[in-house]
């Protein structure tokens, strides 16, 4: 009985989380308050790592996402700028953006959940210069008559009275298993012992300290030793729907650029910051600027998209233990993260794609945006990333890919031609 | 007499392998700028001489993601008449560290190279382990095996050729 209390209560406690709506703040992802205003992105996370900075400009005006709006681009002070159509506010400072959303199809598409609806309310104000109901369809019918709610969540999509019962069931039910669990979660035994080898890429480097993963995990509060949230002392996910394919990577360009390219050299600050990136993967929080390699920045990736999947429940994201080793360090990391048990830990699909087989792979749908790449380059050095897409034809096709590289001196976007690449292993979260 | 023949029809047939996989690879090698640090180690060659698995090491020049320290390693990879058709395994370092994962699974042997990788389908590339440590990689075309132990001397090769066994 008591246990079906306070099922009740946190359920009253997560309710409004689980049912959060995602909206953009400034093109920032965040979520709706209860009066479903947008709050901002920095909205109840505590700045431990400075990561708010890159939400705000050097004048403390908030930044518009750049990605979205163009460089530059700042609207209002943090202070008085909260609940505000900060979308419409940064569409009238960037007159480019406009213009792009109106030309760029491409762009119209890829931004159309962040811009769609803003574009709609700044052209209905200026309709006759924009004649944005008028020829082009794309935009009068996608841009002006986009909901003002661009994003539901998983929750609302199931639809109706059912999909909220079905809702309620699940959060009773995962609230009663956290108590049923207690925290004897969080203090049992690491079943994976200490972190064996070296670290992640410093290969062979006298000079690289590797301190074993539970030496540097000792340092965080009890509560933060689950992956699974619930009775964490953690800040909540703002949402439980998990993110995928183009959304994905929209959420992966906001991630902090030129922190560096770090493979080498890695010491305990590099590592203690590379556990706070760690955590705030795991809570869906603004992930701070820190050297990176290729397997580090997709590990923060993987964390990422597994969150709001039932995976997450079951796994342990901390730097040395079973997750991180396979996707980390081992070399056969995409079957062995996604493929199914024995060998791999099940948490999808993969597949091995010669080059030459490229083109019937992807009739398959085979790689899609948002995968976790491999790449196996012809002069055998790999490169762990997260695909985008192919541009150009023939010996001219490129990969375009997210990682941590050091052409982008850290994490960004980057493309390297097909020629070179002798083959592909994709790697694909499935629920 | 017999003996002449045989070592004859060793050499041919040893010469025939190295040269389809050399045929294979050149370009490819050539264009990576890897060629001058490849030693061959193991090939095992099809009953009809049209295909080939060969054990490749490659010296201290193999970086696990780009940017890192330059190490030996090994892999495994196809020879074909047709070019564009061949294909290459993981890429194996040849440190305890990495190759310690290759016998995770007992019940289930990790494969370097098989029709998933793009291989024939009637050829793999098995590791074999013994107390959780490689010990041989077990090439298989049809119903020809070659077992080429590790770890692998770059001063030697082994060559399982049908001819040599004729």
């Amino acid at each position: 009985m008591a246990v079906r209390v306070l099922a009740l209560f946190l359920f009253f406690c997560f309710a409004q989380d689980a049912w959060a709506t995602r909206c953009y703040f400034a093109g920032w992802p965040s979520t709706e308050n209860n009066q479903g205003k947008c709050r901002p992105p920095w909205f109840g996370v505590p700045d431990v790592t400075g990561a708010k900075k890159r939400f705000t400009c050097a004048d403390g005006r908030v930044r518009c996402h750049p990605t979205y709006y163009g460089p530059n681009i700042c609207i209002g002070k943090p202070g008085d700028i909260h609940f505000a159509d900060t979308n419409l506010e940064c569409l009238k400072n960037s007159p480019s953006t406009v213009n792009r959303y109106r030309s760029d199809e491409a762009f119209r598409r890829h931004s159309l959940p962040v811009l769609g609806a803003a574009y709609g309310r700044y052209c209905q104000g200026r309709s006759s210069n924009l004649n944005c109901s008028g020829d082009d369809p794309n935009i009068g019918l996608n841009a002006c008559q986009t909901s003002s709610r661009p994003r539901e969540s998983a929750l609302e999509n199931l639809g109706g009275t059912m999909g909220r019962i079905a809702a309620v069931a699940g959060i009773i039910g995962a609230a009663g298993l956290v108590l049923s669990r207690g925290s004897g979660q969080n203090s049992s035994p690491d079943p994976d012992g200490q972190m064996q080898g070296r670290y992640g890429t410093n290969e062979g480097s006298g000079s690289a300290p590797e301190s074993s993963a539970p030496e540097t995990m000792r340092d965080l509060p009890e509560g933060r030793r689950t992956a699974t949230g619930g009775a964490s002392s953690l800040p909540r996910r703002s949402s439980t729907e998990p993110v995928g394919g183009q959304e994905f990577l929209d959420r992966l360009r906001e991630y902090p650029q030129n922190c560096g390219y770090a493979f080498n050299n890695w010491n305990s600050d590099k590592l203690r910051q590379l556990d706070q990136a760690i955590e705030s993967a795991q809570r869906d929080g603004a992930i701070p600027c820190h050297p990176s390699d290729c397997a580090t920045a997709s590990y923060l990736a993987l964390i990422e998209r597994l969150q709001g999947t039932p995976h997450a429940q079951n796994l342990d994201f901390r730097r040395g233990r079973d997750l991180y080793r396979r996707f980390v360090m081992e070399v056969n990391s995409i079957e062995r993260t996604f493929g199914p048990s024995p060998t791999g830990l099940g948490l999808g699909d993969f597949r091995k794609i010669p080059s030459n087989q490229l083109d019937s792979h992807l009739q398959t749908g085979w790689p899609a945006p948002g995968d976790f790449v491999l790449l196996n380059r012809n002069n055998r050095s790999g490169h762990m990333t997260v695909f985008s897409h192919f541009e150009g034809e023939g010996s001219n096709r490129r990969i375009c890919y997210w990682s941590s590289n050091r052409g982008t001196n850290g994490m960004g976007m980057q493309c390297e031609r097909m020629s070179t690449i002798g083959s592909i292993h994709a790697g694909r979260v499935q629920q | 007499m017999k003996l002449i023949i045989a070592t004859f029809l060793f050499y041919v047939g040893a010469a025939n392998a190295l040269e389809l996989c050399q045929n294979s690879w050149e370009t490819t090698d050539r264009e990576a700028g890897i060629s001058p640090h490849l030693k061959s180690v193991c090939v095992l060659e099809s009953t009809d001489q049209s295909y080939a698995l060969e054990v490749v090491l490659y010296q201290k020049h193999c970086q696990r993601f780009e940017g890192g320290a330059e190490l030996d390693c090994f892999f495994v990879r196809d020879c074909r008449t047709d070019q564009d058709q061949v294909v290459s395994g993981l890429t194996i370092y040849d440190i305890p560290e990495y190759t310690a994962p290759l016998c995770a699974t007992q019940e289930q042997p990790m494969a370097l190279l098989d029709s998933s990788s793009g291989a024939r389908a009637d050829a793999s590339a098995v590791v074999v382990c013994d107390s959780k440590r490689p010990t041989q990689i077990k090439l298989t075309i049809g119903n020809r095996e070659l077992l080429c132990p590790y770890p692998f001397d770059p001063n030697s090769r082994q060559l399982d050729l049908p001819n040599a066994k004729e």
